[in-house]
């Protein structure tokens, strides 16, 4: 079972992740964070993470100064309502997925499954 | 590795073409301005990495995606930037570079495209595929015959050309049909439940409305074979 950690600061897309990463993913979930510093700190020291699903606009940084300032290598899928930055997101390659919200169970299976 | 491009602008193919000498290692073995050239090449011979360009009359990069039936990894090459959500749709696209294209991101490109050629590993296979011998099923993965005891098999799952065969450790790429393994399997333990997937019916977690649970992962069951996976089922 593949363990992972959900940075989100928005309640309901946090608990529509929770609910599918669970029953669809079979995943463990280690942590979820409404905050990017939080979450670094945990993820930087807990070798463990599997997969990570990331807000790209989170209060306190953006997703991808959260991706450069990460020392561990998990698997990152992006969960965003911003469809404008994908481009960006394949200069970073952890990120395998780049999910729109709201979450669609079938797409985010078949981003579990790159992981 | 090896490569081809596919771009309908000869300066377009001339700059990937630049970019390739830079990296050791990398072969372009052919060069098309169509994709249904390409397309045709594809049927008779496997590559590593395809440069392709998204704007190309008559049939586009998506076009080209979605008829490939290899395991090769796709880099879009272009002139636009937004498409790029959409290139996530597809598994099989690597990444997305937008001219101009610097040599370091290029070369971090390859690297990217080297690692997942790696962990799709054993990609490479030779001519037949697979021989049933008693409770073993041989693949053929690099010129090596493999044993896969047909317990250990969780689903196959068909992609174009290719069959993914999954156990619970590895993920086997192998150069088969779907129709053709399923001929090679014993029925009391294997079952399709969809056009596109295989399962050992004995490794089967849970079942829903028109999915089953196999270790972590879905497989979506399909109208038509839903009767006869539940007929085999020991239902209460």
């Amino acid at each position: 079972m593949k363990n992972c950690v959900i940075v989100e600061d928005e309640f309901t897309a946090q608990e529509v992740a929770k609910h599918l990463a669970v029953k669809y993913g079979d995943l463990n979930i280690l942590g979820t964070f409404d905050n990017a510093e939080d979450a670094l700190k945990f993820i930087n020291k807990n070798e463990t993470v599997d997969i990570v699903f990331l807000d790209i606009h989170l209060p306190d940084m953006s997703g991808f100064s959260f991706l450069e300032n990460l020392t561990s290598t998990p698997k990152v899928v992006l969960v965003t309502s911003d469809k404008n930055l994908a481009l960006t997101a394949y200069n970073f390659d952890l990120v395998v997925d780049y999910l729109v919200k709201p979450l669609q169970k079938d797409r985010f299976i078949e981003a579990i499954n790159q992981c | 590795m090896n490569c081809i491009i596919v771009d309908d602008q000869d300066s377009a193919r001339l700059v990937v073409r630049q970019l390739c000498e830079g990296i050791k290692d990398l072969d372009i073995i052919e060069e098309f301005s169509s994709a249904i050239e390409a397309i045709k090449f594809l049927n008779q011979q496997s590559v590593d990495v395809i440069f392709l360009d998204i704007h190309m009359p008559g049939f586009s990069g998506f076009d080209f995606v979605q008829t490939l039936k290899s395991a090769a990894q796709i880099v879009l090459i272009t002139a636009d930037k937004d498409l790029a959500i959409e290139a996530y749709e597809y598994e099989s696209i690597s990444d997305y570079l937008v001219k101009p294209i610097t040599q370091e991101r290029f070369k971090k490109s390859m690297n990217k495209v080297k690692n997942k050629l790696h962990r799709t590993s054993m990609i490479q296979h030779g001519g037949s595929s697979s021989d049933l011998i008693g409770n073993d099923l041989y693949i053929n993965i690099d010129r090596r015959l493999t044993k896969l005891k047909f317990d250990d098999i969780l689903f196959i799952k068909a992609k174009g050309d290719y069959i993914d065969v999954k156990t619970h450790k590895e993920m086997y790429v192998v150069h088969s049909t779907l129709k053709k393994i399923k001929d090679k399997l014993p029925d009391n333990i294997f079952l399709q439940t969809h056009r596109s997937y295989i399962i050992n019916f004995t490794k089967i977690i849970d079942i829903e409305d028109n999915s089953v649970l196999i270790e972590k992962n879905v497989i979506p069951i399909s109208r038509s074979n839903r009767p006869e996976l539940i007929r085999r089922l020991n239902l209460l």
